[in-house]
């Protein structure tokens, strides 16, 4: 498996469909077919798995990504092609991830440190630095507050800078429905950041 | 002064909404994979691939024995218990039996059970 997953992958394998990568992984034990699966797919897996755990949880999401490959390995055997194998890795993946946060959430009730030096950059004027960066405080924590899946949406489009198309295939959802949760959400983050001064 | 209507000061709202997401999350660095994580996923696959290629084997071999164990605690049951318990009385009959059963039962369950499980996919 080693050399699969960190070798490089022939261009005849990355070409081949997911289906035709499972068959092979499964009928004829070949672990490049795998480790194909796993570059083609774990960025993606990533990123939502961040987007479920929010910023700064980068090594929470890494760790998320690992186990939903290692869960989709164990159980490539009882996958039944009725959806696409990418939507039953994302449904894997987002399932974990949301594992992970809720347990993780009485860990680390505080800002991590890689969102609180974004919410630094600020003005350069001290008053307005201080004003801009409670705003900013403030509507990160409002964001964090949103609930499912509001808020990994909104994640998923403004940090993670993914389009509407990609989200929906993330989400398993159609692009109209993503577009109406960013709607929503900066509906609600809107009339939040009115009530602040 | 000309003032905006509702579906314009909705529209400037949610403009100012979106910039200010923009402002707050662009600055914060998207996730990246670390260094040697695919020596780590490699890894957790392989340390799975043993633990449960053993649990599997164990669960194929142990199987048939599963069934062998039903068979015999009903056995135990019939032709102990109810001796027993014409012997001795009801509860006492039926409860040495249901021990029996229970064990053999029990020794099935967990001879066929896989190590516990290590949490030890991330090596970090």
């Amino acid at each position: 498996m080693s050399p699969a997953v960190t070798g490089i992958l022939s261009v005849k394998l990355a070409s081949r469909d997911d289906s035709d990568l499972i068959r092979g992984y499964l009928e004829d034990s070949d672990d490049e077919c795998f480790s194909a699966l796993v570059v083609r797919y774990r960025d993606r897996v990533l990123r939502l798995a961040a987007s479920i755990l929010g910023p700064g949880a980068g090594m929470e999401a890494e760790d998320v990504t690992q186990e939903v490959f290692v869960q989709v390995h164990r159980k490539l055997g009882t996958f039944r092609s009725e959806s696409s194998f990418s939507t039953w890795l994302y449904r894997i993946a987002q399932r974990r991830a949301l594992e992970l946060r809720r347990r993780a959430r009485y860990r680390h009730p505080h800002t991590h440190d890689g969102v609180l030096a974004g919410i630094a950059t600020a003005t350069g004027d001290g008053l307005d630095d201080a004003v801009v960066r409670q705003r900013r405080l403030a509507l990160y924590a409002a964001v964090e507050a949103l609930r499912e899946p509001l808020r990994s949406t909104i994640y998923l489009h403004y940090w993670l800078g993914e389009s509407i198309e990609s989200i929906a295939e993330l989400k398993g959802s159609r692009p109209g429905t993503i577009k109406a949760r960013l709607h929503r959400g900066r509906k609600r983050l809107g009339a939040f950041l009115e009530t602040l001064p | 002064m000309k003032s905006l209507s509702p579906f314009a000061s909705a529209r400037a709202a949610d403009e100012q909404t979106d910039r200010a997401l923009r402002e707050l999350l662009s600055s914060t660095p998207p996730p990246t994979f670390h260094r040697g994580s695919d020596r780590r996923l490699a890894r957790a696959i392989e340390n799975d691939r043993e633990q449960y290629g053993h649990a599997r084997r164990v669960r194929r071999i142990m199987g048939p024995y599963w069934i062998v164990a039903g068979l015999v605690s009903v056995v135990i049951l019939w032709k102990v218990g109810i001796p027993l318990a014409e012997g001795s009385g009801l509860w006492l009959g039926i409860g040495g039996a249901a021990s029996l059963a229970f064990a053999s039962l029990s020794f099935a369950i967990l001879a066929s059970l896989p190590g516990k499980r290590r949490r030890g996919v991330t090596t970090r």
